[in-house]
C-alpha cells in the first residue's frame, strides 16, 4: 500500500505518464519521498519567519520612515528631519524623557539585584523554595491587575492605612500625600520592579539549571568559602552574562510600558511612553510624525541602558574577581539570609494581599475611612460589570485561547523539526534572535508602524489582527519556555517508540507529546496570561474596537472607581488564575495512576 | 533472509573508530561485539537501525535480504532495539506498552490474548495492569523485551542489556532472551563488554 503510495508521488515529481514503469522498492524514490516529507518539516519554521519576523521588521522601517518625515498619507513624500525637532518641541518631552529613563534604569536594577540577593543569601531558605513552586501563579498575574491591587492595598485610603488607623498612625482622614504618580517615575519604578523580579527569577532558576551549582557549592565549601561568598564570586558571574536576554527584555518593556504607567506614573507630564500613545491616538494625524520618532528615541534609549548595563556587568566581573583573587572567605551573613528570605515571603505575601484586597474591594459598598472592612457589602458591581464586560470576556478567552494553542502548537512543530534535522542548528541561534526581537525591542517602536501597514491594508481592527499580534509575543515566550524541556527530552523513548510503531505519527501523538504533556500545559498556561495581559498590541491593532479585559481594566484605572476598578482587576487576574489551575490539575488527573508522569523526570 | 554487515565502519572526522566490521547474521543466531568504553559499540547499533548521530560518517553497507537498509528511514527498517535500561513509557501500564508494539491489525480481543500469552511466558501473569514504576529491574527487563519481540522485527539488537542487572538475575534474564531469540528465529547483534553474556566467541572492537 505504502510502496504504491510512494510511486504515485514519485511519477507525479517526475511528470511520468502512468504506464511507465518504476522499481517497486525503489531506494531512489524512497529517498526521494524522505526528502520531500524532509522539507515539509522547514513549513512551521518558515511560517514562522514570514508571519512573525518580517512584518515586525516591516513595523519597525514603517517606524522609521514617518520619523524622518515620510508619510504619504500627509503628502509627505520628503525625508526630513522635522519630526525630530516638532518631537523635541514639544511640551513636555524632555522630564517624560527623565521619567522613562530613571523608572527604567531603575526598575531593571532593583528588580536584577533583588534577584540576584535573593539566590545568593536565600537559595536554601523555605521562602525562595516557596516563592520557586508559586512562581507561574506570580508571573500570570497581569501587570495591569497588580498595579490596580497595589494602588488599592497601598494607597492613602488604602486597605493598610485603614487596617492601621487611628490606632498605629492617629489619622482620622486619609493622608493628603500619594505614593503613586510621584513627577519622578519612583513609583512607577517600585511597581515595575515587583513585576520584573519573577520574571528574572524564573529565568536565572532555567539558566542555573545549565551550570555546574551542586558541584560549585560543594567545592567552594570544601575550601572554606560561605555559601554567599560562592554565589558571588563563582555562580553570579556565570550566571549574569546569561541573562542578558532576559535583562534587555526587561529593559524594552520599562521603557515602552503604558498601562501601568497609567495607573501608577505620573500624569503631567507621564512617561514618554504614554505621551507617544496620547499622540498617536489624537485625531490630527501630524501628532504621528514625532510620535514615531519619539518610538524611535525609546529604541534607542533602551539600547543605550542596555549598553549601560553590559558596562556595568563588565566592571562588576572584574571587580568579583578582584575579590576571588583575595581569597576572602566571606562569612555567613545571617541578617542578609534573614532579611532576603522575609522579602520572599513578602512577595508571596504582597501577591495574596493583591488579590484578597481586590476581592473585598469588589463587594464594598460602604466602606468608610478608619474601617478595617465595609460596613456594608454588595453584589451590584459584579451585576454592573457583567453586562459590560460580557464582550471584553469572550475576546480575551478567545484570543488568549487561541493565541496560546495555535503558538503552542506552532513551537511545538518548529522545535520538532529543528530535533528531526541537523539543519536547524545552523540557523537556530540567527532564528531565535530574531524571534525574541518583540520581546527585545521596545513595543511601540514596531507597533507603531504595525498599525499603519495594518490600516494601509484595511486589516486594522479586526479580531484576526489583534491575535496575530498576540501571537508576536505569546510564541516568544513559548520558546523560551518549552525549547529547555523539549530539547532535554529523553530521545531513546521516542527512537523506541519509533521501532515500536513502525510510524513518526504514531510515535509522536502517543509517546513523545503524551510524556511532555505537563510542560505543554504549563506553557500554555503561560502564554494564556501573555496573552491576557496584551495591552498595546491589542489598542494599536484592535485600533480601539476590540475591547478585552486588560483594556477595559486600564480605562477603569485611570476613571478612578475602585470597586469597578477591582472587579475588572479581579476577572484580568482571575483568567490566567484559573487557567493556571486547570493545567496544573489536567496532568495531574490524567496520570494520577502513574507515579512517573507525577515525578516529571523525564519531561 | 540475512542481516549482514558489510565492511561497516564509522569515522568521527578523519579518525575512524574501529576496523570495518563484515558479518551474515542468520535467523536465530546471535552475533557478538565486544569492546571497552568509547570503541564505538553503541554508534555501530545507531548506525544499523539508522539513528547515527550527524558527527559520524558510515561507510560500508546494512542489507536485509540482499537489499540496502541505508536510505530506508529508521521507522521502517523493523529493527528492535534493547538497551540496557528497559526504557518503558511511564504514561502507560504493563499493558500498555505492550500493547502499543503489537500489529494495529489485531483486535481488541487478540490484543488482550497476545499480552496474557506473553505474560505467562514471561513469568509475569496478573502484570498486565500494574503500573511500571512497581516492576523491579528484572521484571522491567523482561517487559521490555517481550514489548520489543510483539513488534515483530526481523533483526534485533541487544545493547548490553544485561549490564545493570545483578548476577543471579543477569543470568536468568540472558538464558529468556537467548530462548525467545532461538525460538522466534531473530537475526540478533550482541554489544557487550562482559565474555559472559555471548553465546558464542565475540568479535573484538577497538
Amino acid at each position: 500500500m505504502r510502496v504504491t503510495a510512494v510511486d504515485a508521488l514519485g511519477r507525479r515529481l517526475f511528470n511520468k505518464p502512468p504506464g511507465h514503469k518504476l522499481p517497486p522498492n525503489s531506494q531512489a524514490f524512497r529517498g526521494l519521498v524522505s526528502s520531500v516529507g524532509r522539507q515539509l518539516w522547514l513549513v512551521p519554521s518558515l511560517l514562522l519567519a514570514l508571519l512573525l519576523i518580517v512584518p515586525v521588521l516591516a513595523g519597525l522601517l514603517w517606524t522609521i520612515l514617518p520619523a524622518f518625515g515620510y508619510f504619504p498619507a500627509l503628502g509627505r513624500t520628503q525625508l526630513s528631519w522635522q519630526p525630530w525637532l516638532d518631537l523635541w518641541q514639544a511640551p513636555g518631552v524632555w522630564p517624560a524623557l527623565q521619567v522613562s529613563l530613571l523608572s527604567t534604569a531603575l526598575s531593571s536594577l532593583l528588580a536584577l539585584f533583588w534577584a540576584l540577593l535573593l539566590l545568593a543569601y536565600a537559595w536554601q531558605s523555605r521562602a525562595l523554595r516557596w516563592l520557586r513552586f508559586s512562581l507561574a501563579s506570580v508571573l500570570s498575574v497581569p501587570h495591569a491587575a497588580f498595579a490596580i491591587g497595589l494602588l488599592l492595598l497601598l494607597a492613602p485610603s488604602g486597605w493598610l492605612v485603614r487596617l492601621l488607623s487611628p490606632w498605629l498612625t492617629g489619622w482620622q482622614l486619609p493622608p493628603t500625600w500619594s505614593w503613586v504618580g510621584d513627577p519622578w517615575g519612583l513609583s512607577l519604578a517600585w511597581v515595575l520592579s515587583l513585576k520584573e523580579i519573577p520574571f528574572l527569577l524564573f529565568m536565572a532558576f532555567s539558566a542555573l539549571s545549565r551550570l555546574p551549582l551542586d558541584a560549585s557549592l560543594r567545592l567552594g565549601r570544601s575550601l572554606g568559602y560561605s555559601d554567599a561568598r560562592i554565589w558571588w564570586l563563582i555562580l553570579l558571574p556565570q550566571l549574569l552574562p546569561m541573562l542578558r536576554l532576559p535583562m534587555l527584555a526587561v529593559i524594552a518593556y520599562g521603557i515602552a510600558v503604558v498601562d501601568l504607567a497609567i495607573i501608577v506614573g505620573p500624569s503631567t507630564p507621564p512617561s514618554l511612553a504614554v505621551l507617544l500613545d496620547r499622540w498617536l491616538l489624537h485625531p490630527d494625524l501630524h501628532w504621528r510624525l514625532p510620535a514615531s520618532s519619539g518610538a524611535l528615541l525609546l529604541l534607542l534609549l533602551s539600547i543605550l541602558l542596555f549598553s549601560g548595563w553590559l558596562m556595568l556587568e563588565k566592571a562588576l566581573r572584574a571587580v568579583w574577581l578582584c575579590q576571588a583573587m583575595r581569597g576572602n572567605r566571606g562569612s555567613e551573613s545571617w541578617l542578609a539570609r534573614r532579611l532576603l528570605a522575609a522579602s520572599a515571603w513578602g512577595l508571596l505575601v504582597l501577591t495574596l494581599a493583591i488579590l484578597l484586597v481586590m476581592l473585598v474591594w469588589s463587594f464594598a459598598q460602604r466602606w468608610p475611612f478608619e474601617a478595617a472592612l465595609p460596613v456594608s457589602w454588595t453584589q451590584r458591581h459584579w451585576q454592573t460589570a457583567a453586562h459590560y464586560l460580557a464582550q471584553p470576556l469572550w475576546h480575551s478567552l478567545l484570543l488568549a485561547g487561541l493565541s496560546a494553542f495555535i503558538g503552542l502548537v506552532w513551537v511545538v512543530l518548529c522545535l520538532e523539526a529543528e530535533q528531526q534535522h541537523g539543519w536547524a542548528r545552523a540557523w537556530r541561534r540567527p532564528l531565535l534572535a530574531l524571534l525574541f526581537l518583540p520581546l527585545i525591542l521596545p513595543q511601540m517602536s514596531f507597533l507603531f508602524g504595525v498599525q499603519w501597514l495594518l490600516v494601509l491594508l484595511d486589516w486594522d481592527g479586526q479580531l484576526l489582527a489583534v491575535l496575530w499580534g498576540h501571537l508576536l509575543f505569546v510564541v516568544p515566550y513559548l520558546l523560551l519556555t518549552l525549547s529547555g524541556p523539549y530539547r532535554h527530552f529523553d530521545q531513546r523513548l521516542y527512537q523506541q517508540a519509533l521501532l515500536l510503531s513502525g510510524s513518526k505519527a504514531r510515535a509522536l501523538l502517543w509517546v513523545k507529546w503524551p510524556l511532555l504533556a505537563r510542560p505543554f500545559c504549563y506553557v500554555l498556561a503561560i502564554a494564556f496570561a501573555v496573552s491576557i495581559a496584551q495591552f498595546l498590541s491589542t489598542r494599536y491593532l484592535g485600533a480601539g474596537r476590540i475591547a478585552t479585559l486588560t483594556t477595559e481594566a486600564v480605562a477603569m484605572a485611570s476613571g478612578g472607581d475602585r470597586r469597578a476598578m477591582a472587579v475588572y482587576g479581579l476577572w484580568q487576574w482571575a483568567l490566567p488564575a484559573l487557567v493556571y489551575g486547570l493545567m496544573l490539575f489536567l496532568p495531574w488527573w490524567c496520570f494520577r495512576h502513574r507515579p512517573l508522569m507525577q515525578l516529571d523526570g523525564r519531561s | 533472509m540475512s542481516l549482514v554487515l558489510q565492511q561497516l565502519q564509522l569515522w568521527l572526522g578523519e579518525q575512524p573508530l574501529f576496523a570495518p566490521i563484515s558479518a551474515e547474521v542468520e535467523p536465530g543466531q546471535i552475533f557478538s561485539l565486544m569492546g571497552p568504553s568509547g570503541c564505538g559499540k553503541s554508534s555501530l547499533l545507531a548506525a544499523v537501525i539508522g539513528d547515527l548521530p550527524a558527527a559520524f560518517r558510515l561507510q560500508g553497507d546494512v542489507r536485509w535480504a540482499g537489499e540496502s537498509l541505508l536510505a530506508v528511514p529508521m521507522q521502517h527498517r523493523r529493527i528492535g532495539l534493547l538497551h540496557q535500561e528497559s526504557l518503558l513509557f511511564p504514561h502507560w501500564s504493563v499493558a500498555g506498552n505492550l500493547g502499543f508494539a503489537l500489529p494495529a491489525k489485531l483486535n481488541k480481543a487478540e490484543r488482550k490474548l497476545a499480552i496474557e500469552q506473553g505474560l505467562i511466558k514471561a513469568g509475569l501473569q496478573g502484570f498486565a495492569d500494574r503500573d511500571i514504576s512497581s516492576l523491579s529491574g528484572g521484571q522491567k527487563a523482561r517487559i521490555s523485551l517481550l514489548r520489543t519481540l510483539f513488534s515483530q522485527p526481523r533483526a534485533l539488537l541487544l545493547d548490553e542489556p544485561f549490564s545493570k542487572l545483578d548476577a543471579e538475575l543477569r543470568a536468568s534474564f540472558r538464558q529468556f532472551v537467548f530462548d525467545l531469540i532461538a525460538e522466534q528465529q531473530i537475526a540478533t547483534i550482541l554489544v557487550t563488554h562482559d565474555v559472559q553474556d555471548c553465546p558464542s566467541a565475540p568479535l573484538r572492537m577497538g
